[in-house]
């Protein structure tokens, strides 16, 4: 074996130009090789034709190297066809012509046009406006399903329904419960402070108990199953369409709407409701907490106020949107669960898109609702 | 020179009660192209594993180009993963990166490598495997899958490893790409004098490219050879396996006549 350090060297000889390589000739070493070769001088001009490759000193080469190598003479005009390659070990001389084969292959690709800002923004409408639309279209769908189901009740999945309800509502309570309690806390402390300096200490009932009911506990409970159920959604669908499981549900007959979107669908429409009740009573009590300790408004005082100030209408209204909040982040989660498209990639980013669709849609909605009833005087 | 590349010895693995190899010996020289078979649950997989450092086996010793791969310290270990390239059943392609990302990954990650040289050397990987340079700028997902485990052959191959690891390289690809895909790693052997492991069902690929097939059954292996001489074997499993092959010849021997 020869020495290891990779030589190069051009010669002129009667018959043309030879380079000869020595030493090895690998892939770890390629920056070395690079700037062997602008040593030995292999620049525009300096080779005459024919030009010769000899290969007897070297002790290895490998295919990146034996692409530098051709790239370098390709470089400096000489076509590696026309090259002839003498003193190579028949390992060498394989490795060589393989990759010299290989170089007409190596046409670099066009990258694509860069879009300008005009046309950026363009294709960001078109692609909100084609999700908006696919949205609608899906929610068609459900809708249609569930009509479905209406009128033939037997068809309902009530294990789904319950496993999922299990999920959705049950097991995010304690969740609620104390996000919701320290929202009650920290807004009766706020407003105390500023009440208190009026000795109003007793209306921090009405602000808080109107506040809460009305538009925190509806817009904050949705906005926490939106991250939880929203997005669970996405990924349960999305993993089962990456395993085929849902071509299974449609291969056997049956309508993957209805076996595993309305059960969703039900089951987040009858537990935002009730998450909301939740955190109505838990944020009442952190600020009934508040009251007691800051304020010195006892809880009795508290209740009895509360059912003088808190109109019903306001109590309902918080409940009512529940429902309206919980089908637009079920038809989102499941939806872009169902489009998922074959790689993994896909299901990371349509639960981080579920998550931003759902938060942004539930308050769109809620600053609808806000318009809406002021209009109509509600 | 001749010093084996992959030397497992006296391996043996359990899962809790379940035994799964119980004295694997096994010795793989530079240059050779090695399929490894048996049937369901008999460790093949568990074996390549094992061997390229992912699984560790319960007792046994397993050295691949010198160095014991569970007692070598991670820097040494971390050198010997530069020198082995692995192609996983599915290809196992980063799906956040196009097909050219993939196969830059190991160049940009262990350096040395002018960065105006990777963009030829990526799409002379590609070429190698028999994928056109275009296809570089393709994301996994929208691969078919003979493309997917050529993709994956090209990034296995970017740095020039001196041995190959692949599990399953023909499984579920229609019996004209998978002899393509054959004739590919045949070639890379002979060319290129990468030493070859491959895990397989495919009685296809070792007919045509194999020349030597190690069985493993009940935990041991229970054939090493040619594959005349595996056929050749007594073993139950080796002749239900062969077996359908055998009538096979038998049929295409016999002269029809008509």
């Amino acid at each position: 074996m020869t020495s290891t350090d990779a030589s190069c060297r051009i010669d002129r000889e009667a018959e043309g130009s030879v380079i000869r390589l020595g030493g090895a000739w690998r892939l770890s070493r390629l920056g070395e090789l690079d700037a062997a070769l602008d040593a030995a001088g292999v620049e525009p001009g300096r080779l005459a034709a024919p030009v010769v490759l000899d290969g007897a000193a070297l002790a290895e080469i490998d295919t990146a190297a034996a692409l530098l190598v051709w790239r370098r003479i390709a470089g400096v005009g000489v076509p590696p066809a026309a090259v002839s390659m003498r003193g190579f070990s028949a390992a060498h001389a394989r490795i060589a012509e393989l990759v010299r084969q290989r170089l007409s292959d190596l046409v670099p690709v066009a990258a694509p046009p860069r879009r300008g800002i005009v046309a950026q923004v363009g294709v960001a409408t078109i692609w909100l406006l084609e999700l908006l639309h696919g949205h609608l279209d899906y929610f068609g769908r459900v809708l249609a399903e569930l009509a479905r189901v209406a009128a033939n009740p037997a068809r309902l999945r009530l294990k789904e329904l319950f496993a999922q309800f299990s999920q959705v509502c049950v097991s995010a309570i304690p969740v609620v419960a104390l996000v919701t309690f320290l929202i009650g806390l920290v807004v009766a402390y706020l407003l105390g402070l500023q009440a208190e300096q009026y000795g109003a200490n007793i209306f921090v009932v009405d602000g808080v108990a109107l506040g809460l009911a009305r538009e925190f506990s509806p817009l904050i409970v949705a906005i926490i199953v939106a991250g939880r159920s929203g997005a669970a959604f996405t990924a349960q669908l999305g993993t089962m369409k990456l395993t085929e499981e849902i071509d299974a549900i449609r291969t056997l007959g049956l309508s993957a709407e209805q076996v595993l979107v309305v059960p969703r669908v039900l089951a987040l429409v009858l537990s935002l409701p009730l998450l909301v009740f939740v955190g109505d009573l838990m944020g009442m009590l952190g600020a009934m907490v508040i009251a007691d300790r800051m304020l010195d408004v006892t809880p009795s005082t508290f209740v009895g106020r509360l059912h003088d100030a808190l109109a019903p209408r306001h109590f309902v209204i918080g409940l009512l949107k529940a429902p309206v909040f919980a089908l637009v982040i079920a038809v989102i989660g499941c939806r872009m669960g169902m489009s998922v498209s074959r790689d993994t990639r896909s299901i990371g980013l349509n639960t981080t898109s579920t998550v931003v669709q759902g938060i942004v849609a539930v308050i769109l909605l809620d600053a609808l609702f806000a318009v809406l009833l002021q209009a109509t005087g509600l | 020179m001749s010093a084996p590349v992959i030397e497992v010895e006296a391996v043996r693995t359990r899962f809790g009660s379940q035994l799964v190899h119980e004295g694997v010996d096994l010795s793989i020289g530079p240059g050779e192209l090695v399929a490894l078979v048996g049937g369901s649950g008999s460790g093949k997989s568990v074996l390549l594993r094992e061997i390229i450092g992912l699984q560790r086996p319960s007792e046994g010793c397993i050295r691949l180009l010198g160095t014991d791969v569970w007692t070598a310290p991670a820097s040494q270990l971390a050198a010997l993963r530069r020198r082995i390239g692995v192609m996983f059943q599915d290809g196992a392609l980063f799906s956040s990166l196009t097909v050219a990302g993939n196969v830059a990954t190991p160049m940009i990650e262990h350096g040395g490598i002018p960065p105006h040289l990777i963009g030829p050397l990526v799409d002379l990987r590609l070429s190698m495997a028999g994928l056109p340079v275009s296809a570089g700028t393709k994301r996994p997902s929208e691969l078919s899958g003979g493309m997917r485990k050529r993709a994956a052959i090209a990034r296995a191959l970017a740095l020039e490893p001196e041995v190959l690891f692949l599990d399953e390289p023909t499984a579920g690809l229609d019996p004209i790409t998978a002899r393509a895909f054959d004739a590919l790693l045949a070639s890379l052997c002979r060319d290129l004098g990468i030493t070859v492991l491959l895990v397989t069902h495919d009685l296809d690929t070792l007919v045509s490219i194999a020349r030597r097939v190690v069985v493993l059954g009940s935990g041991r292996v229970v054939a090493d050879g040619t594959l005349a001489q595996v056929t050749a074997s007594d073993d139950p499993w080796i002749r239900a396996y062969f077996e359908g092959r055998r009538r096979m010849l038998a049929s295409e021997e016999r002269p029809d006549g008509a």
